[in-house]
């Protein structure tokens, strides 16, 4: 009993909560005020220097004005004037300028750090009251339900404005940092956007974790409106509604919309078929795929009896869950179709017929007509066997569970566990090589972008110069490399590099021939893992600049002459020019082909395959993976050559992790999604 | 449907195999008074077979024609008993396991392969045992190596067709005389006089990387579980003294810059290290200064050591049915594929090495340059045996390391790193 005395409340718990917050909203409206009177001196400081800064510019500018005022009215003479000038140039560099200059930067940067400070305090004073409005209003509820009713707006109110306070201080701060970032040196700057990054992580997942608790609590209320409208719809619905519920499309037929009516009752009919003597039975093993037991088995006489086969049932299995879905929403579009109709019934209007369904092909529903085989079609190819892929990798299909004769099953998430195994039981591990690979899958997609992307922009530019001749001609040269199909020409340029290729024999001749050195040997262009990994980078730019030097064309003949007129005017080095206007303008329009470009030389199997199949072979690797082995190539191999189906699934999901996350985050990054006035 | 789906994963090989899919189609009808030499086993199960089999053969590309042509006299041979709607498509014999095990049900009746996917394809459940009667008129009619080949444990799976899977020396006379064809120090100065190649890709293919271990006595053979077809265990010892010697002998040929590893030869080529697969192709090249001989000797430290090789088979093999005649059908037809008279055939049109014991005895047989070369280098050749496919991976990435190595300690780290990775070529379950 002495206990429950010591015990509060839940009401006093709830006033203990409240004391305690207004208390240290209380302290928090304190320490604004204290840096409120920080901010005061410092800005009383700040105008003095200021003011002392312009007396001292202004003077200097008075002094320029007239020099130059003596000087056109030939008042002084031409070697006065400079010396007058120089003198004026070394004040404007004087020791008290730099200074004022220096504290100018340090006062304001303090100043706006202790404004961001109060902006930052004023957030938490707010949500310490968006916590005092909730707790107060729930002592109210108990206390005094009446009156509590009656203020129910006021508080959603109270809530609201809170909130939007709220906003516009977070937005006040990031008018702060913007000020900060201005007071910076160039250092400091990157030390402030490296940790605003990192700071932000946090946020976005906040926010990231927010965007899914929403989307869950919209799907759950849309599965509660769901059954909601379905059983509001059957209970006020007519009897030809409620038949519609157990026979798809009798609603319409019973009045009159006949086509609508007869196409729901066909799918009702082909999708019972369907589950009866087809999915139902791919279904039902859809939690085991298939039992060993249940295999096939293969008789003395070399005649089989097959038996459950773990991949059929597996596609079928997952083919079947789509048709479920598309089922009920069928019969969900069914019930809603007798709903509309009873209403257009009742408002006494006439229903459409199956000319207008007809007509309303073509017509309104045009859309729906031309897109409905596509979107089969990308149900059936792309969905379904990504579907289907994203599945193997939760089983354990391999070549030692092949179907017909060797089942496989599922095995959660062992082989994603084998991602984070760093020891294996013989030679390497599958995590090591998975990681090796994708480092070097990154550093050769960085490369490949770069390198041909300024390579190819330095050759349109080359190009395009006023003065160069036979443009069209360097061109057409250039244009060549894509002209011919790249299968073909890759393999030859990987035999051109071979040891016994002709840049070998070229080499070897000269070697032989030129310093007589008889004891040459070949430079092992994909022998030796470095020269393999900077060869292919290299043969990459021959394929690559090309197509580069025809996009930047384009765009380097739209940048506005008169940005590079007048950055002439203004005596602008070419490397300026360069690197002020045509660099940003470039990456401004081309951030998006960058990505993209980055993205796809991760995966760029083609180049990686061809050239060096990966190769050289690594015995220290998993799988005896290469070390020009991109993450595709490498989930080729393990696929076509040691029947791996579950780690190349694996290494599939993992490539499309690692693209989506560098997509995101680039894409972010980027001016080009920022808008252009941003921009410019 | 599903084969929509599998280039999800395989969309690269899947697009070049379409590319590379031609279909020939024969309808061979009962015709008799064709060609219907050659040995017929008499089946004694008393099932009545006759009827028309849709029949699907995939055989490489070469012996496409001629397949059908055999498959003609096979028809004729049991006297018009059967139709047979043949349906060949090219497949190579090492892509053949590949292919099967992708899809069985989808899979050719009848097929060639290469000896070292008998596992896979068994696991899979793509071959038939050869029981009974037909087992053992096999076992009786070919040479014991092919019938070994193609055992797992006691059981025969697969019907021996070529006993020519090894390899041996060409060399142009031109260049090279027979003394010096005899050690790989003379045969390499005898063609870097003549400004020549040797192909000898032992140091990028693990299959003729084991020509140096197998020389030096050394031994990697693999226990395979007869029910499961799975690889349970292995006995290497190619990380041991001997092993040191055979990879200190490719690190020498490697560093050498006439040899080369490109397996196609060209007209660079003086010597080449290769199977009877290239005989034709050289014979038509250099005419009468082709020579043939079994592999040459090596020196290690001042000590010749004679290079070994692998001795493989190819065989055809047969898909389970689920309709017992035309099960039966399919195994005659295989059977009689594989007879003294289609081997001689083989053997005439594209010199390729019988397994059938009457064949390999005929007089044109025995002299024939590159078999003679083959046989003679059995004596120093292994049998390949059943080891898995990772292996051959694994012993080629050795071989490439000990080229990039530059010690005496990195081969021995290199072989060291070779027996850790055996144990990842066992089958897992």
């Amino acid at each position: 009993m002495e206990k429950e005395n010591n015990t509060p409340t839940n009401q006093s718990k709830e006033e203990l909560k409240i004391n305690c917050l207004s208390a240290l909203n209380e302290e928090l409206s304190n320490l604004i005020s204290k840096e409120e009177e920080l901010q005061l001196e410092k800005s009383t400081l700040i105008k003095e220097k200021q003011d002392r800064y312009n007396s001292i510019t202004n003077e200097l500018s008075t002094r320029e004005s007239d020099l130059d005022k003596a000087f056109f009215n030939d008042e002084i003479s031409k070697e006065e004037y400079l010396k007058a000038d120089q003198e004026l140039s070394k004040a404007r560099e004087s020791s008290e300028i730099k200074t004022l200059t220096k504290d100018l930067l340090t006062l304001k940067k303090e100043y706006y750090y202790s404004v961001k400070k109060c902006h930052e305090t004023k957030i938490k004073i707010l949500k310490n009251e968006k916590k005092l409005i909730k707790l107060n209003a729930s002592l109210l509820r108990r206390n005094d339900h009446e009156t509590y009713k009656a203020q129910k707006g006021s508080v959603k109110e109270a809530l609201l404005s809170n909130e939007k306070q709220i906003e516009s201080e977070k937005k006040e701060v990031k008018t702060t940092e913007s000020a900060i970032y201005l007071t910076l040196s160039k250092g400091e700057q990157f030390v402030f956007k490296f940790k605003n990054f990192f700071k932000a992580i946090p946020g976005k997942f906040e926010g990231l974790g927010i965007a899914i608790s929403k989307l869950v609590l919209k799907i759950v209320f849309g599965i509660g409106h769901f059954f909601k409208e379905l059983g509001l719809t059957f209970v006020h619905g007519d009897w030809k509604t409620k038949v519609s519920y157990f026979i798809m499309g009798f609603g319409s037929i019973a009045r009159g919309q006949w086509l609508r009516g007869l196409v729901f009752f066909i799918f009702e009919v082909v999708f019972i078929l369907y589950m009866i003597f087809f999915g139902g039975q791919y279904l039902g093993k859809l939690n085991s795929l298939g039992y060993y037991w249940e295999a096939s088995s293969i008789a003395e006489d070399g005649t089989i009896i097959y038996g459950a086969n773990s991949f059929n049932i597996l596609l079928y299995g997952v083919l079947s869950l789509f048709f479920i879905a598309a089922f009920i929403y069928t019969w969900y579009l069914n019930i809603k179709q007798n709903k509309i109709s009873e209403q257009i019934i009742k408002d006494e209007k006439k229903l459409e017929g199956a000319k207008d369904d007809l007509r309303a092909m073509v017509d309104k529903n045009f859309h729906k007509t031309l897109l409905a085989l596509p979107t089969l079609g990308i149900v059936i190819f792309t969905i379904l066997p990504i579907f289907f892929m994203i599945l193997v990798a939760f089983t354990n299909y391999d070549a030692n569970h092949n179907p017909p004769l060797n089942l496989f099953g599922w095995v959660g998430f062992d082989n994603f566990g084998q991602l984070f195994e760093w020891t294996n039981s013989g030679g390497a591990s599958f995590s090591m090589t998975f990681g090796q690979i994708l480092l070097w899958t990154l550093v050769w997609a960085f490369f490949a972008t770069f390198t041909n992307y300024f390579l190819g922009m330095l050759v349109a530019m080359l190009i395009n110069k006023k003065g160069i001749k036979l443009k069209k001609l360097w061109r057409t040269i250039l244009v060549f490399s894509i002209a011919i199909p790249q299968f073909i020409s890759i393999l030859y340029v990987s035999q051109m590099f071979a040891s016994d290729g002709i840049i070998n024999n070229m080499h070897m001749w000269i070697q032989q021939n030129w310093f007589g050195n008889a004891e040459a040997t070949p430079i092992p262009f994909w022998e030796n893992e470095w020269l393999a990994r900077i060869t292919v980078i290299i043969i990459n730019l021959w394929i690559g600049v090309p197509y580069l030097m025809l996009v930047v064309t384009g765009i380097l003949m739209n940048i506005p002459a008169d940005l590079y007129e007048s950055a002439n005017v203004d005596g602008a080095s070419a490397w300026q020019q360069y690197s002020k206007i045509t660099l940003p303008y470039m990456l401004f329009i081309t951030g998006p082909y960058l990505l993209t470009s980055f993205t796809g030389n991760m995966n760029n199997f083609n180049v990686i395959y061809l050239l060096t199949g990966g190769g050289p072979k690594d015995i220290n690797m998993f799988g005896n993976a290469g070390k020009t082995d991109l993450l595709i190539t490498w989930l080729f191999s393990l696929a076509i050559n040691d029947s791996n189906y579950k780690l190349a699934a694996v290494i599939g999901i993992m490539v499309f992790i690692v693209v989506a996350v560098v997509s995101l985050v680039v894409y972010n990054l980027i001016p080009s999604t920022k808008n252009e006035e941003e921009f410019q | 449907m599903k084969k929509a789906l599998k280039p999800l994963l395989l969309v690269p090989v899947l697009l070049l195999a379409t590319a590379c899919n031609f279909k020939y189609v024969y309808n061979i009808k009962g015709v008799t008074g064709g060609d219907t030499g050659g040995d017929i086993w008499e089946d004694d199960s008393g099932i009545d077979d006759s009827g028309t089999y849709n029949i699907k053969i995939w055989v490489d590309q070469s012996i496409e024609q001629l397949t059908s042509s055999q498959v003609a006299s096979f028809v004729s041979a049991y006297g018009g008993k059967y139709t047979i709607n043949l349906n060949i498509e090219p497949m190579t014999e090492s892509n053949a396991a590949t292919s099967m095990i992708q899809d069985v049900q989808d899979g050719a009746d009848i097929f060639c392969f290469a000896q070292d996917q008998l596992a896979r394809l068994k696991v899979a459940g793509a071959i038939t045992k050869l029981t009974g009667s037909l087992g053992n008129y096999i076992r009786n009619k070919n040479s014991d190596d092919s019938i070994k080949a193609g055992s797992i444990g006691s059981g025969l799976y697969a019907f021996p067709t070529t006993s020519d899977n090894g390899y041996f020396l060409y060399y142009n006379k031109q260049y090279v005389n027979d003394a010096a064809a005899k050690n790989m120090t003379t045969l390499l100065a005898s063609l870097k006089a003549a400004g020549k190649k040797l192909n000898f890709s032992a140091r990028a293919d693990g299959f003729y990387a084991a020509s140096y271990f197998i020389g030096m006595g050394c031994h990697s053979n693999w226990t395979i579980n007869e029910e499961s077809g799975k690889f349970t265990k292995f006995d290497d010892n190619y990380n041991s003294e001997e092993g040191f010697i055979a990879a200190k002998g490719i690190k020498e040929i490697a560093d050498d810059s006439i040899v080369a590893t490109r397996s196609i030869w060209t007209s660079e080529a003086g010597a080449i290290v290769s199977g009877i697969w290239e005989y034709a192709g050289l014979a038509e090249k250099w005419g009468t200064n082709l020579g043939c001989a079994e592999l040459p000797t090596f020196t290690v430290d001042g000590v010749d050591h004679h290079l070994g090789s692998l001795d493989g088979y190819k065989f055809i093999g047969v898909k389970p049915q689920v309709d017992s005649k035309k099960a039966s059908v399919c195994r005659k037809l295989a059977q009689f594929l594989t007879n003294n008279a289609c081997q001689t055939e083989r053997f005439n049109l594209f010199g390729w090495g019988p397994t059938h014991l009457e064949t390999s005895a005929r007089p044109d047989v025995i002299a024939h340059p590159g078999l003679s070369a083959l046989k003679a280098q059995h004596a120093y050749a292994a049998q390949q045996g059943q080891c898995p496919g990772a292996w051959f991976s694994t012993l080629m990435a050795a071989a490439t390391a000990i080229k990039t190595s530059s010690t005496d300690s990195d081969i021995r780290s290199i072989l060291a790193a070779y027996e850790a990775g055996l144990p990842a070529c066992l089958s897992d379950d």
